[in-house]
């Protein structure tokens, strides 16, 4: 999901920044994919706008662009109280999950 | 100011922002962080220094619109510049942002260089606006104290020419018989006649208030020329020789020398008010019909200064008793003023003589050179 190389560059290879913002982002976001499925759950479009338009600048600035664009379509639909959004905060909640997996792999490879 | 003592407010309720921000202006300036527009707010009215702010639009309690209306609607914060820093894609939102006061808007996600590019732009452009903004308070000051410097020297000026007045008066009056009360009256007579006169359309664009009170000022050295005039002649109790009235006359050209003397060293500041008091001095004595001298002009060659001053001066040797000649009364005067309308004196300036003749009589009253004078006038006006 994560474009390392992009990532990399843009933070001009410097990996202990790049593990610090890993960190900070699981941090902060761990509770995301439960957050988005629960908003889903609860028909909340108002909630889901607000969570995918902080996941679609978390996945920018991870260079995560597929994750980014989906983020930005789900809250689109929320916003404009389209049914859809529930699909694509469902899907957005897996690549999350799978972000922070790879973040997560990061820091294991990065001690 | 060095880059360190500047201090940057990022607001963005989101770690990760918060962490690339300081990351990327931190070694350059002072990074002060809030996670929402009410907690900036609370930093900078509890007096926390912010030189610019990054602030994200999307944000709880408080969202970056509403944050940056607090702060422009703020005289203390509303020059603080503000940059938005936003996923939001819409022109619409680019828009309402720039609309509130924003100085920028910086899309989402974070581009380190950008940032830090239009960031280095703003402060640059702030500090400008700050130099900018001094200097003109700095001019704004030099104005004022240049203004005052003027004014203290046109005071000067005005004190100066109360001053030469003074002087060349004392001196006309010690050579003369006649008394000081000449000067008073003919200088009051004078600007009777211009104030009056100033009310038509033919005078009103020469008679302005200036002008009248730098007539009122030049009028007493009308006959300054006489302390060129020998005491035989001068004060002579009998009436003047054909060769005595030659040695006589010249004292309009004598008063035309002295005061162009001294307009000379003056300069400038002098000009306006030795400019009349040498057209009066050389010119009260010319008729309008051209037999008058010291040049025997006609009309309207002869300046309006000097054709005022005809009018008064002769008024006021009518009305006063010489060894020569008895007191004219005051009716009189004004008989003999008209009868010289258009040969004599300006035919308006005569009119005007006789439209102001209560004027001058009290004037003549106030100034009245002795007791039986002022019965003259008072049994026969």
């Amino acid at each position: 999901m994560i474009d390392w190389s992009t990532l990399t560059e843009r933070f001009k290879g410097r990996t202990t920044f790049i593990r610090k913002l890993a960190n900070t982002a699981l941090d902060t976001h761990a509770d995301s994919p439960d957050k988005l499925r629960r908003l889903v759950r609860d028909r909340d479009f108002e909630g889901l706008a607000f969570v995918a338009h902080s996941i679609k600048g978390l996945a920018g600035n991870l260079a995560a662009t597929s994750t980014q664009e989906l983020a930005a379509t789900t809250e689109k639909a929320a916003r404009d109280n389209d049914d859809h959004a529930y699909t694509h905060a469902s899907l957005l909640a897996d690549q999350i999950d799978m972000i922070l997996g790879e973040l997560g792999e990061f820091k294991r490879s990065n001690p | 100011m060095t880059h360190s003592d500047i201090t940057i407010l990022v607001v963005d309720d989101d770690a990760v922002n918060l962490q690339i921000l300081e990351d990327t202006l931190g070694d350059r300036y002072t990074i002060q962080t809030a996670v929402d527009g009410s907690q900036g707010l609370n930093y900078l009215e509890s007096g926390g220094r912010a030189d610019l702010i990054l602030s994200d639009i999307v944000m709880p309690k408080m969202d970056g619109y509403e944050f940056c209306i607090h702060l422009k609607a703020n005289p203390a914060t509303r020059d603080i510049p503000v940059l938005f820093l936003s996923s939001l894609d819409s022109a619409n939102d680019e828009e309402k942002g720039l609309t509130l006061g924003a100085e920028d808007f910086i899309h989402k996600p974070i581009s380190p260089p950008v940032v830090m590019a239009r960031v280095r732009n703003h402060l640059e452009l702030s500090q400008a606006r700050t130099r900018l903004s001094e200097r003109n308070e700095e001019l704004e000051m030099l104005v004022l104290e240049r203004t005052r410097a003027l004014i203290l020297r046109e005071q000067d000026v005005v004190k100066a020419q109360g001053a030469t007045i003074t002087a060349f008066c004392a001196l006309a009056e010690a050579r003369d018989n006649e008394t000081g009360n000449h000067i008073r009256r003919t200088q009051y007579y004078v600007r009777t006649l211009a104030e009056h006169l100033s009310q038509l359309p033919r005078f009103r664009a020469e008679l302005n208030d200036e002008a009248i009170t730098l007539l009122f000022k030049s009028a007493p050295l009308h006959d300054i020329g006489k302390v060129a005039i020998p005491d035989a002649i001068l004060n002579k109790p009998g009436k003047l020789t054909p060769e005595e009235w030659v040695i006589m006359r010249r004292h309009a050209e004598f008063g035309r020398n002295a005061i162009a003397q001294a307009e000379q060293e003056f300069g400038h500041s002098g000009i306006g008010f030795l400019h009349y008091a040498r057209e009066i001095a050389y010119y009260h004595h010319e008729k309008w019909d051209g037999s008058g001298y010291p040049l025997g002009i006609a009309g309207e060659a002869i300046p309006l200064s000097a054709r005022l001053m005809a009018a008064a001066d002769v008024y006021d040797a009518l009305i006063s008793k010489r060894v020569y000649k008895p007191a004219f009364t005051h009716v009189q005067a004004l008989a003999t003023i008209m009868a010289g309308k258009g040969s004599h004196f300006d035919p308006d300036i005569a009119d005007a003589v006789l439209a102001c003749g209560d004027n001058f009589l009290s004037i003549a009253r106030r100034f009245s050179d002795m007791q039986a004078n002022d019965e003259t006038l008072d049994n026969k006006a």
